[in-house]
């Protein structure tokens, strides 16, 4: 019997009111989402319920409430929607005694191939995350890095149009890293999902832009890191200039009405402002027509690692007195990477 | 060194989801092949048929000295082929079925779900029934070949040895020897996996089976022993499969337990088994 995917529906994550709880502990608390193809970033502190929605829309968890869709199918139990999703789970659950072909050839097998196709296909997987010499070996012998690659690697095995990755990059060195974002970033060019957690926010910062915070089971927020930025107006922003006479610049700032207030550094001045657009306007403004010599101007509250921390400890506030953390929310985006 | 070698859609054709115990029998298989207690047995396990055969051997040396000698027949106590047979599987039970259902029946589900390995299988378009099938079959594979491999062997030699005639009739013993070895393996293989969804714990599991496949027996023999009263027995998986081995092979042994007796409780075990798995499998969610 040949039954082939169903391709024609777009990669896309839709859940709606979806909550997920192990007896009295809440994983997951009314999440509702929409994502299209592309790279998202799914951050979050430990236990705030990445992996939970990871494994529903792997179909390996039954929602509590609501309900979630891949493709338009619900997964759970459903092999039209499984054939289009891989997933990379954080748990290093492989099978030690097997090699690294034989794990991942299974694993494709169980994707409906025929064994010769699935083990040529699980050598190029293997291959591409340069584990060819290593293939033969049991997985038991292999490092923390080789065991997260052979994850990936029965992971992608299918070609899967919806990429769920868990802690892709746990374990792994520089090079291995490298070429798992590459892969990452070939895979959403093609027009597949990608929907990865993890801890590493440099990384995300270089990867995509785009970002789901879980916090608590709840989103707080999900859509470009600047418009979450600039939609949280409490958000205080320090804008550090590093130039020639900061007390003479620093008077002329402290006249803007967007500019909160003004501190001298040893090298220079710290800028604080809730208002970020008009900020750096000014101070370009200021720094032009005061004839200032400008050697840096960085903002340490301008990236997502600030940002991020930000958002948790605010969730973090908000439930608990109650209030909806998620008032920070952009938009949902479903367009293209 | 890192390569790319560049994605590739799977244009080919698909299996249907159907296939996939094979799949996962293959994969049972080589797992319980990386257990050394299947490996000790399948090393071990054609020890008790060669001294089966070796006294096969020496029977028909007595038997044809003593017809050289002019000795008359019946002297030589005559080898009752189906009781050899029936020895021969008890043998192989307690010594290497016991041995491999607990080393790769009775931790098939507890290793997964202690590795959390379901969020490989499970992510992936598997039901739990082609799951269960899959790894059970493996499981009964390997008891299927422990007990029928050395039966067909000895009755093989007991059919070449065979100095009254009686080759047929001993070759006719390969059918009910099949049909036990058969419903042996289902038995055990549903049986031992079935307990091993009990927990995640291994220890937990091969002892919950150890406990099921030695104590009511070794209960039952001593109440039977002792006061007579063999329906103990019943609660012994070996003695009721035992007796199901006496009626194919049609040996007359004397007890009250019967194969009508036996057949519906080892049905309604094997089913008791494997719904449980099922159930377990269900119930057991990919806890993040």
């Amino acid at each position: 019997m040949s039954t082939e995917p169903d391709r024609s529906a777009e990669p896309t994550l839709r859940a709606a009111g979806l909550s997920k709880w192990y007896g009295r502990v809440t994983a997951l608390q009314d999440v509702s989402v929409h994502l299209g193809p592309g790279i998202w970033a799914l951050l979050g502190p430990n236990g705030s319920g990445k992996s939970t929605l990871l494994h529903l829309a792997a179909g390996l968890l039954r929602p509590s409430l609501g309900q979630i869709r891949v493709c338009g199918l619900v997964p759970f139990g459903e092999p039209r929607a499984l054939r289009r999703v891989g997933l990379c789970p954080e748990a290093d659950a492989l099978w030690n005694e097997l090699t690294g072909l034989q794990t991942v050839a299974t694993l494709a097998a169980l994707g409906g191939m025929r064994p010769a196709e699935a083990r040529d296909r699980a050598v190029a997987a293997l291959e591409a995350f340069g584990l060819r010499d290593a293939m033969e070996r049991p997985v038991g012998s292999y490092s923390r890095g080789m065991r997260q690659r052979v994850k990936l690697a029965q992971a992608v095995v299918h070609d899967p149009d919806v990429l769920l990755l868990d802690e892709p990059l746990t374990g792994t060195d520089p090079a291995s890293r490298h070429a798992i974002l590459e892969e990452v970033r070939r895979r959403a060019a093609r027009g597949a999902l990608v929907l990865f957690s993890t801890h590493v926010l440099p990384e995300v910062e270089a990867l995509t832009d785009r970002v789901l915070l879980l916090v608590r089971g709840r989103i707080v927020a999900q859509g470009r890191v600047h418009e979450i930025r600039d939609m949280l107006a409490e958000h205080p922003q320090r804008i550090h200039v590093v130039c020639d006479r900061p007390r003479a610049l620093g008077a002329r700032l402290l006249e803007e009405p967007s500019v909160a207030g003004v501190r001298l550094l040893d090298e220079g001045l710290e800028v604080e402002t809730r208002e970020p657009e008009p900020t750096y306007r000014a101070v370009a403004r200021a720094l032009v027509e005061g004839g200032f010599e400008l050697r840096s101007l960085t903002s340490p509250d301008a990236t997502l690692e600030a940002l991020f921390h930000h958002l948790v400890e605010r969730g973090a506030r908000m439930a608990g007195t109650g209030a909806d953390p998620g008032v920070g929310r952009a938009r949902a985006g479903t367009g293209g990477p | 060194m890192l390569r790319d070698l560049g994605y590739r859609p799977y244009d080919g054709p698909r299996l249907g989801p159907s296939h996939n115990w094979l799949v996962m029998l293959r994969h049972g298989l080589r797992r319980a092949w990386s257990s050394w207690i299947v490996k000790l047995v399948a090393l071990t396990g054609w020890i008790p048929p060669l001294v089966a055969l070796v006294l096969i051997g020496i029977h028909m040396m007595l038997e044809r000295e003593a017809v050289a000698r002019g000795v008359p027949p019946g002297a030589i106590p005559r080898l009752d082929p189906a009781q050899f047979v029936r020895t021969g599987f008890g043998w192989q039970t307690w010594l290497l079925v016991s041995l491999v259902s607990t080393g790769a029946g009775a931790t098939v589900i507890a290793e997964d779900l202690g590795q959390r390995a379901f969020s490989f299988y499970f992510s992936k378009p598997l039901t739990v029934e082609q799951y269960l099938v899959g790894r059970t079959s493996a499981v009964a594979i390997w008891i299927f070949a422990l007990l029928f491999g050395p039966a067909v062997l000895q009755i093989v030699a007991l059919a070449a040895t065979a100095t009254d005639g009686s080759t047929a009739e001993r070759v006719g013993l390969l059918l009910p020897a099949f049909l036990y070895a058969l419903l042996a393996a289902c038995v055990f293989a549903i049986g031992s996996v079935g307990v091993s969804a009990l927990s995640s714990s291994r220890a937990l599991t091969v002892t919950a089976w150890l406990v099921l496949f030695f104590v009511p027996h070794v209960l039952g023999s001593l109440v039977e022993a002792i006061a007579g009263w063999p329906w103990l027995l019943l609660g012994s998986l070996p003695a009721l499969l035992g007796t199901v081995a006496d009626a194919l092979l049609r040996v007359e042994t004397g007890s009250a337990i019967r194969w009508f007796h036996a057949m519906p409780l080892l049905v309604l075990f094997a089913v008791g088994a494997w719904m449980l798995a099922a159930r377990r499998l269900r119930a057991a969610e990919v806890v993040a």
